[in-house]
């Protein structure tokens, strides 16, 4: 097999990846990237395919011009770009098994800075397998990368900044917004006014977009979550209620839309299976219901020689995702004897207090948007939980019954979290599942064990690789 | 059955190509996705799962979910979402039994 080499290898080409290799190469680091997009940006910087021309850069937005603006600063350097790469193994410190289109290859390295960002988080609900329902996300990335409404008559139900930046861009771009059913009310804020001030240029850019939405006149309610999704073959209605503060529907409450699309974004889950893979230690954060890596001051693992940066080991943004990776990569040519300590410590100063004031900000905003435990209570006996292996909540909930506590107990009896995926889209609410039903905690339900391929890969491409080998 | 919509304004799209979709003819530009281009022609299913044949469509767009998986000429579990179209690409969802 080949084996390509680079002193640092960056995994995820976002705005944290993309900001450790520009800190790591402007000191003379060798730096390779590696991203499964055919263009560098992540998803919030997310760009246009090459064959599409700009004809007018406002109408895209302020994150379009931003990772304009990030991507310029990769001018000058040379940073090698392996893009339409995926990570799917590791079977020795710091080797990374790759594949391009149907080539496999070894990327070796002295240092891994993994910022591989986050996927919205699955909740399962009568009706959210049907075509027409959509992660809030992924319709984002059809409108930023394709320039493409996913639908005519849009719902749109979840929480927090990422649903109200979204419908904003939907409405602004022409689509229908029946309703947005937001799960926490408006005076949830009024409780964390200090830190909204203190990260005042974000919390501008809230105002600004619920100000945009008010002027559309779209409806927004608030508390109310999504309670079903009904449909022949695709979406034709959707049902949401208003909630109690424990995110449970009030009776009496339901209301009915007729809409074609569903957008669904009950926040972010970082997608940490490389990080497991290679052996860093995660720890269970109950605030925000998620598995992050454990990291020192430099955002280093613990493991030696491995980083982990942006939304891939904590949710907070593109602002904190820029500046992690910042550190991450001066901390890295420091490491590498490219510049000095005392360089070290003056180059991180601005970043560290900018990191410092986001960070308060986003405290508030994990305490305003913490998800209720009735939201993991919506799907009912013959509701998909495993997607890919089409396992029902009561196939699950039988397994737990006759003794399974833990998420590899459930795969291994259900075959819940054995598919295509690998558990990303099941292993959250079924941790849930085993908590409620044996009392015990989300984190005893422990976590699907990282197994090879992280992604599929067809065996003809491995074996290829295997016979260039011994030929 | 419902049509996603391209936005035309401040964009030119790529140079135009044709795909089939499950033998049908469907026109698509350089640069989309397979599953841009599929949702665009109204093409909402992308799949009809192993076990129960029900359909699936487009969920998470990144290439994460798996959901959105089209045989492509003749080549199962492609990622609609991810894979930009070809001309002449043939694209089967599972619809009649392929």
């Amino acid at each position: 097999m080949v084996t390509e080499r680079a002193e640092l290898v960056v995994v995820g080409a976002g705005p944290a990846g993309l900001m450790a290799a520009i800190e790591a190469a402007r000191a003379g680091v060798d730096v390779a990237v590696v991203d499964e997009n055919r263009r560098p940006g992540g998803q919030i910087f997310r760009q246009l395919p090459d064959d599409f021309v700009v004809m007018d850069g406002a109408r895209l937005g302020t994150e379009f011009r931003n990772g304009r603006q990030l991507l310029g600063e990769l001018a000058g350097l040379t940073i090698r770009f392996l893009l339409g790469s995926v990570v799917w193994g590791s079977f020795e410190d710091r080797v990374l098994e790759v594949v391009n289109d149907d080539r496999g290859f070894r990327l070796e390295s002295e240092v891994i800075v993994f910022a591989t960002g986050a996927h919205d988080r699955p909740v399962p609900l009568p009706g959210w397998t049907l075509p027409g329902v959509l992660s809030v996300g992924g319709a984002q990335t059809l409108l930023k990368s394709q320039r493409i409404l996913a639908g005519r008559r849009f719902l749109m139900a979840g929480t927090g900044p990422l649903q109200l930046v979204v419908t904003s861009q939907l409405a602004n771009a022409g689509a229908e917004i029946v309703a947005v059913a937001e799960a926490v009310p408006m005076q949830a804020l009024l409780r964390h006014v200090w830190p909204l001030i203190q990260g005042w240029r974000l919390t501008r850019d809230g105002i600004a977009y619920r100000w945009n939405l008010l002027r559309a006149r779209v409806p927004w309610i608030a508390p109310s979550i999504l309670v079903r999704v009904e449909g022949n073959e695709e979406v034709e209605r959707a049902t949401i209620a208003t909630v109690d503060a424990n995110w449970r529907p009030i009776p009496g409450t339901e209301r009915t839309f007729k809409v074609d699309t569903v957008c669904v974004g009950y926040g972010l889950v970082p997608s940490v299976e490389l990080l497991r893979l290679c052996g860093c230690a995660l720890r269970y954060d109950e605030t925000v219901e998620a598995w992050l890596p454990e990291r020192d001051e430099w955002f280093e693992t613990r493991k030696q020689g491995i980083y982990a940066v942006g939304d891939g080991a904590g949710i907070a943004g593109a602002a904190v995702a820029t500046e992690e990776g910042r550190v991450a990569g001066l901390a890295v040519a420091a490491r590498l004897g490219r510049i000095s300590d005392a360089e070290l410590r003056a180059a991180v100063s601005v970043p560290r207090r900018r990191l410092h004031r986001l960070g308060a900000f986003r405290a508030a905003m994990d305490a305003i948007y913490r998800v209720g435990p009735g939201l993991h209570e919506l799907a009912l006996p013959d509701t998909v939980v495993c997607r890919c292996e089409e396992v029902q909540l009561l196939d699950v909930q039988a397994a737990i019954e006759d003794g399974a506590v833990t998420l590899g107990q459930v795969k291994a009896w259900t075959r819940a979290g054995m598919g295509s995926c690998q558990g990303r889209m099941c292993s959250v609410p079924i941790a849930h599942l085993i908590a409620r039903q044996t009392g015990g905690t989300v984190e005893g339900a422990g976590v699907h064990s990282a197994l090879v391929p992280a992604r599929p890969v067809a065996i003809r491409t491995l074996l290829a690789d295997s016979q260039a080998t011994r030929g | 059955m419902s049509q996603a919509v391209r936005i035309e304004k401040g964009v030119a799209r790529g140079e135009s190509v044709r795909i089939t979709v499950d033998g049908e003819g469907v026109q698509t530009y350089r640069g989309e996705t397979i599953a841009a281009a599929m949702l665009a022609a109204g093409c909402r299913v992308m799949r009809y799962t192993p076990r129960g044949h029900l359909p699936r469509g487009l969920f998470c767009a990144m290439g994460v979910c798996f959901e959105c998986v089209v045989t492509v000429d003749g080549s199962g579990r492609t990622r609609s979402c991810t894979t930009p179209v070809a001309d002449g690409m043939v694209v089967w969802t599972g619809r009649h039994g392929h």
